[in-house]
């Protein structure tokens, strides 16, 4: 008889979570404000998924009889095992950044360089003060904003 | 402000990219990393195949080339909002 049965929720949730957990990924993408909290979201969703997958295993394996669809319950748990995993593993991946300390801190000069543009012009740290060649008319700028960036976009 | 992005990416690439997403700012290359280096921003290995690669970081500099601002996120997924570094500029000004 199947009445007395019911659906073991913990693995039906623990791969929602899970996903939700890869899901933040793609909100880094929106630009949100506060975009430093996402990570620790992720990471959060990503744990509850795996504590609620233990939940279930151990609902599972205690009562197995109490519970139906446990074909589905199987096949959840497996997903959110993988998706859980892979969260956590972007995780570790995109933190996984020099400490670079003895880079120029504020207050700091720094030294001139120079290297070539996408024009092949050799341009100098000094120069980019001055006004830029197509646009003789327009004020030098007062600052200069350095974007060091990964590339291989 | 004047923004300048500089990475390990050879001009060509750089140009394809400005095109692309439709920069207009000066992309300056330093495929050697000697620059990278110089400022101790180098992450080894941090790239595809294992090339040597900048970590990201911004450093808003004054005409006496002295740091005013800077930057060095944490997680590569973090970036620096537009509005914060506009931010950090107009104190200056």
């Amino acid at each position: 008889m199947d009445a007395a049965k019911r659906w073991n929720t913990a693995t039906i949730w623990a791969p929602l979570l899970a996903i939700g957990a890869l899901a933040t990924n793609f909100v880094f993408f929106l630009n949100p404000p506060m975009q430093a909290t996402l990570p620790w979201v992720g990471l959060a969703l990503a744990l509850a998924a795996l504590v609620l997958l233990g939940v279930g295993i151990r609902r599972a394996i205690a009562h197995w009889q109490n519970y139906r669809g446990r074909a589905f319950s199987v096949v959840f748990s497996v997903l959110a095992l993988i998706f859980a995993a892979a969260s956590l593993f972007i995780f570790s991946h995109a933190r996984a950044l020099p400490k670079s300390a003895a880079a120029p801190q504020v207050g700091q000069q720094l030294p001139d360089f120079t290297l070539e543009d996408t024009n092949g012009q050799q341009v100098s740290l000094d120069s980019l003060f001055r006004s830029s060649p197509g646009e003789p008319s327009s004020p030098a700028p007062k600052t200069v904003l350095l974007i060091f960036y990964r590339g291989y976009w | 402000m004047r923004p300048v992005a500089i990475s390990v990416d050879v001009p060509a690439v750089s140009r394809d990219l400005a095109r692309k997403a439709g920069y207009t700012f000066t992309i300056l290359s330093d495929p050697d990393a000697s620059v990278i280096r110089q400022y101790h921003l180098l992450h080894v290995g941090g790239g595809p195949e294992g090339h040597d690669i900048a970590r990201p970081a911004e450093f808003l500099i004054d005409r006496t080339k002295t740091v005013r601002w800077d930057n060095f996120t944490e997680d590569v997924r973090v970036r620096a909002r537009a509005d914060e570094m506009l931010a950090a500029a107009s104190q200056l000004h």
